[in-house]
């Protein structure tokens, strides 16, 4: 009787440490300050202050928005740390705001492409983040190249191989 | 497990899944959320991710400028700026590798001294300010006792605005020793320009129409005067249809040039001035040079001189010892082939010849043999490719406050330009003492060819403190007490005069990155150490220097900004009719457009150095190839050791039994900066697979009777030194010669460039050309025999 | 439209700027001393030549050699997985997350001009600040080539797009031919007989590497003056 369930016992445990092990890859992306976007936006678009979206082939998004422009100190209870971070910005080093979305490097895309060029919303891809009163920890979903296809697919645009990889 | 049934076995998987589950839900419980660990970029990939901006490329002292890619502040690409005059776009091997220099895992990371005597390798990382001290208390000593003219600079860049604040920085503490060294040169190239037309500069070859380069052993298309020029020079001459460009290579190992050249002439090494002294011959005897400029040269014909002494004069010298069958017999080149080289130099339209060699002078009057060519073919009136630049009108820096026992002129050279290193071997080698007690090295390359036991290493060693500016380590930190790193190009302001190509111009830029590493541009460091030891030179930031020096060409009113070929020609047509358009704009608008556009250009040639007034060839004092030697030297010296003649042939008796050496450059490898770089190593040679290190050639026929192989080693010997190298058997040399790769002194410890120590230089210390002391060696006969394997 | 490229070998200096400027734009790692000496160092395009004769009539054709990019390509027609295919406008590319590494491809391509990674490329301690981005790093176990650098036509498009417009012959060029100072290298479009590119090949009898394979490479080498070949 003892035996055997300490077979049970080892063997949740193993198989626990497996789904550890499996599962850890998943990450949770926090970022140094707090960020409301229902308390900023208030209808603007999403380009107001992500400008990279517009004008550029590199696919970057974030623009250097120095929020000191506004707010002398960091909102919230703010930390030495985080205290420091802001002295930095007012002098023009940018925030050290964290990247939710990210693309391994042999992909090519380009924000300019998709919002300019074909028109499409912000939010068909990034969910409705100007509600939300908090940063988002993980990205609506981990892009795959399944997703792209689909789409490119269903909007009858190139799925030449080299048109995206490199 | 044998008692198990299947309900045990259901359980297991059922708790399996719990388990996963559990596992997938309970970790970041566990854990807390934790910030995603950022890549190479943080968050801001946006509009100010990736820029352009303008620079001068650092790799040799031609001054390409160059457009800089840098994403999110780094350096990760350079192209060339397409409104260079020298490379319009496009760019030579070395400026293409220089981001890889930039990013040099082994660079100096900051000040270093050495740790004990020069012999060791040890260094102490220091501070600046530490260093500094180091350096500005024997200076310190110097300027109190009134001494300060004993301090000294050699560096590798062109003249420009570094050059100039080191010049001004020492002229503050009374010394005029500033010399540059230029990598991509012959030493010999300056001095006889100085002999044939009095010039304070070398020439500059505009190539633009010839139809045909003689080059009697020039790597023409290997890291010669400006590579990036030449090649695209090259490249549009072959591409015309009318008048396309010949090239004919004279020289005995099929060089990268002689593979491309339209014809290459294989003559016994070291004797190319002979043939172009049988050609000269050739040409007055066939009437094939130009009225005018035979009779403006002074010296061909038997002349009476002042005193009434007869002189025979060139042209019988010519037929006498220079004939064709004679040098046929000496060259071995067929005497059909002279005389049909010499016809299709005598009918082309725009010719020239070369002789300029970076592996082994071949002297001043071997220099002036090949000259003589382009002598006796300019044309009154017409640009001609030999062109003597002008001056270049930037605002001199001069001096400061005057000093004390300061020296305005150098002592050291007797003759107009003689190497630096040639003189200082000179000192060694009469007994005296050193004339420096610092010197300042701007890094390897300003060693030119330097060889560890010949006279100017020796005297290098007797210099109490020696300073580096290298930003690798290389021959110059060798030889040093204190290494001050320098900067890379691409972080300073600063202008480089360009005048290779027979234009002038200067290329001018603005810093486009912050310094990578603890590091300094020169030309802030030497003027702080002028007053950290109690003078003032009076020096603004760099930018300012380079602003002031800009303003020269304003005031001067002639040239623009760097533009497009049609610009330039459209300006040179309004500044012919005197009219200077820019003169519409402010001195400071002035200035901005060049530093944004990349240079400052003259878009007219200098006027022809020949014309019936004033003919090629011959000085101020209207003496021509019978050089000005009362002024120089002393009198009673036979013509004939005046004249052009072949002055290479290396003399060393006891090995005329040996295989006649051919040294050769390796043309990526030559120039200034890190010379730890990879892609170059690699590129020396694909035709034999050779790179990384020094090697020797040999043909087939000596391989099998020396009893070598292809990827063996040999020892090859002469008076003077030996070295061991790898061999590559190969068609492309010489029966009875053996070529030696060169390796500069610019050879490095970094980890790629650690192997590329000793090459032909090592033979060939101590043969110095009678006149200007510039190395030769080629011809110079070596002793060669295979090494056993395991020996070091 | 199809992508070419024109080499003049009579303009070519052989300087070895195309070599190193491919290098540093494609992020393609260099070789240290053994590596070389192995023959293992990764070259998307190396000076190849070709020697005949002796020291009395030697004759040296030295060449620039990158991937030929047939129209019959016998590295596509050999791979497992189709990590290796002709575009539309004629580049093979190649994809190397596709790329299972079993080297026929390498061994199909009569021009050697692929190369394998044997082993994870190395970058010096503070090289990788010199990657561009715009190319991705490869790892172990995958085949690389020239892909005549069509990371530069990704952008190139985008960019004629945001004008209005399709892509044409000028718009783009690798970095090769960008940096040539001789001027040897012209890139453009075959199919355009009005061109630059399609006007040498025609005027000078370009000619192809082992056009007898049957491979239809778009790499065409002009002869230098007088006929040396």
């Amino acid at each position: 009787m003892i035996g055997r369930s300490a077979a049970w016992l080892t063997g949740i445990g193993f198989v626990f440490a497996l789904g550890v092990g499996a599962y850890s890859s998943e990450r949770y992306t926090d970022q140094p300050f707090p960020f409301s976007h229902a308390a900023h936006v208030r209808g603007a678009s999403c380009a107001l202050c992500h400008q990279g979206a517009r004008t550029g082939p590199r696919a970057g998004i974030l623009d250097l928005v120095a929020c000191t422009g506004c707010h002398a100190v960091p909102p919230g209870n703010p930390s030495g740390e985080q205290r420091a971070a802001w002295q930095k910005a007012e002098a023009g080093v940018a925030l050290p705001w964290n990247r939710l979305y990210r693309l391994p490097p042999h992909v090519y895309f380009s924000h300019r492409r998709h919002v300019v060029l074909a028109g499409l919303d912000c939010s068909s891809c990034h969910g409705d983040i100007a509600q939300r009163t908090t940063a988002p920890i993980r990205p609506r979903q981990i892009v795959k190249m399944r997703d792209c296809i689909v789409c490119h697919d269903h909007e009858k645009v190139t799925v030449d191989c080299t048109g995206c990889h490199r | 497990m044998s008692n198990w049934r299947r309900r045990d076995f259901l359980g297991l998987v059922a708790g399996s899944a719990v388990g996963f589950t559990l596992g997938k839900l309970g970790l970041p419980a566990l854990l807390g959320a934790r910030p995603d660990p950022a890549s190479t970029t943080r968050s801001h990939d946006g509009l100010d991710a990736e820029r352009e901006a303008l620079g001068v490329c650092g790799g040799c002292s031609a001054g390409c400028s160059v457009k800089l890619r840098i994403v999110e502040g780094r350096l990760v690409g350079l192209r060339g700026n397409p409104l260079c005059p020298l490379g319009a776009g496009g760019l030579c091997a070395r400026g293409a590798s220089e981001v890889e220099a930039y990013y040099d895992p082994d660079r100096i990371v900051g000040p270093l001294v050495r740790d004990g005597d020069r012999a060791k390798d040890r260094w102490n990382r220091v501070t600046w300010d530490e260093g500094l001290a180091r350096v500005s208390q024997q200076l310190g000593r110097l300027v109190g006792s009134r001494r300060g003219a004993r301090v000294g600079a050699i560096l590798s860049s062109a003249r420009g605005s570094m050059g100039a604040a080191v010049e001004r920085a020492l002229a503050a503490v009374g010394s005029p020793h500033v010399y540059h060294v230029d990598a991509l040169r012959d030493e010999a190239a300056a001095p006889f320009a100085a002999l044939a037309v009095g010039a304070d500069r070398r020439f500059g070859y505009d190539l633009e129409t010839t139809d045909l380069v003689l080059s009697l052993g020039t790597p023409v298309l290997e890291g010669w005067l400006s590579p990036a020029y030449v090649a695209r020079r090259f490249g549009q001459g072959r591409q015309r249809t009318e008048a396309r460009l010949r090239l004919v290579q004279v020289e005995s190992r099929m060089s990268p040039t002689a593979m491309r050249a339209d014809e290459w002439i294989r003559c016994v090494p070291g004797t190319e001035p002979l043939l172009a002294l049988a050609m000269a011959g050739v040409l007055l005897r066939e009437g094939l040079v130009d009225a005018s400029a035979q009779a403006a040269l002074v010296g061909l014909a038997p002349w009476k001189d002042a005193a009434g002494r007869l002189h025979r004069g060139l042209r019988p010298l010519l037929d006498y010892a220079y004939s064709p069958v004679t040098v046929s017999r000496e060259t071995g080149v067929p005497v059909v082939d002279i005389l049909r080289l010499a016809r299709m130099f005598g009918t082309a339209q725009n010719p020239v010849a070369v002789g300029e060699q970076t592996a082994g002078s071949a002297g001043a009057f071997g220099l002036g043999a090949v000259h003589l060519l382009n002598a006796l073919r300019a044309r009154s009136g017409s640009r001609g490719c030999v062109v003597t630049p002008d001056t270049i009108p930037v605002t001199a820096l001069g001096a400061s406050a005057p000093v004390e026992g300061r020296i305005d002129r150098p002592p050291i050279a007797s003759v107009a330009s003689t190497p630096v290193w040639r003189a200082l071997g000179g000192f060694e080698t009469e007994g005296r003492e050193p004339p420096f007690d610092i010197l300042f090295l701007e890094d390897g390359a300003a060693m030119s060819d330097v060889v560890a036991g010949d006279p100017a290493s020796r005297l290098l060693g007797k210099i109490p403190l020696v300073v580096s500016f290298a930003s690798a380590l290389d021959a110059s930190t060798a030889a040093a007490d204190v290494v001050l790193p320098s900067t890379s190009y691409f972080e300073q302001a600063l202008d480089v005069e360009i005048d290779a190509g027979g234009f002038v111009a200067v290329a001018a830029a603005r810093p486009a990155l912050p310094p990578l590493l603890d590091a300094r541009s020169p030309a802030q460091v030497v003027p702080e150490l002028v007053r950290r030891s109690g003078r003032e030179p009076q020096l603004g930031t760099e930018e300012q220097m380079v602003r002031y020096r800009l303003g020269g060409l304003y005031r001067a009113r002639r040239g623009m900004a760097y533009g497009t070929p049609f610009r330039r020609g459209w300006m040179a047509q309004m500044e012919e009719a005197g009219w200077w358009t820019p003169a519409s704009i402010s001195e400071g608008q002035f200035i901005d457009s060049v530093l944004e556009r990349g240079g400052w250009v003259d878009p007219r040639m200098p006027r022809p150095g020949f014309s019936p007034e004033k003919p090629y060839g011959v000085d101020a004092r209207g003496r021509g190839f019978v050089p000005p030697a009362k002024a120089l030297f002393a009198q009673g010296a036979e013509d004939d050791a005046w004249l052009p003649h072949n002055e290479s042939a290396g003399d060393s008796p006891g090995t005329a039994q040996g295989m006649l050496l051919v040294p050769f450059t390796v043309g990526v490898l030559r120039g200034r900066g890190s010379p730890n770089r990879p892609s170059l190593l690699a590129l020396a040679a694909p035709h034999v697979r050779a790179g990384f290190h020094p090697w020797a050639e040999l043909n087939p026929k000596d391989a099998k009777r020396l009893g070598v192989e292809s990827g063996g080693k040999v020892r090859i010997a002469s008076e003077h030194g030996n070295v061991v190298v790898s061999l590559r058997v190969t068609e492309g040399v010489r029966p009875g010669t053996v070529a030696l790769a060169n390796a500069p002194a610019a050879g490095g410890a970094g980890r790629y460039a650690k192997s590329w120590k000793a090459g032909s230089e090592r033979l060939m210390a101590g043969i110095y050309g009678r006149l200007t002391g510039a190395r030769t060696g080629r011809g110079m006969r070596v002793q060669v025999e295979a090494e056993p394997k395991g020996a070091a | 439209m199809r992508w070419a490229m024109v080499i003049d070998l009579g303009a070519c200096t052989g300087c070895g700027a195309c070599v190193v400027t491919c290098r540093q734009e494609n992020n393609v790692p260099v070789a240290d001393e053994e590596t070389f000496y192995h023959g293992r160092n990764l070259d998307w395009i190396q000076l190849e030549d070709q020697a005949e004769g002796e020291y009395e009539n030697l004759r040296v054709r030295q060449y620039p050699l990158m991937c030929q990019q047939c129209d019959k390509p016998p590295c596509v027609k050999v791979c497992p997985v189709r990590a290796t295919y002709r575009d539309e406008e004629g580049i093979v590319g190649q994809i190397y997350r596709r790329c299972i590494g079993c080297r026929y491809c390498t061994n199909a391509c009569p021009y050697s001009v692929k190369t394998f990674n044997w082993k994870k490329p190395g970058w010096a301690e503070g090289t990788e600040r010199r990657q561009s981005p715009d190319v991705s790093l490869r790892p172990a176990g995958v085949v690389e080539k020239c892909t005549f650098c069509h990371h530069r036509r990704q952008k190139a498009k985008e960019a004629v797009r945001a004008e209005g417009r399709e892509l044409g012959a000028g718009d783009y060029e690798p970095a090769c031919v960008e940096v040539c100072p001789a001027g040897a290298m012209t890139f453009g479009d075959l199919d355009d007989p009005s061109s630059p590119l399609a006007q040498l090949v025609q005027d000078r009898h370009g000619e192809r590497l082992m056009d007898d394979l049957g491979t239809e490479p778009k790499v065409i080498y002009l002869r230098p003056p007088g006929g040396r070949s």
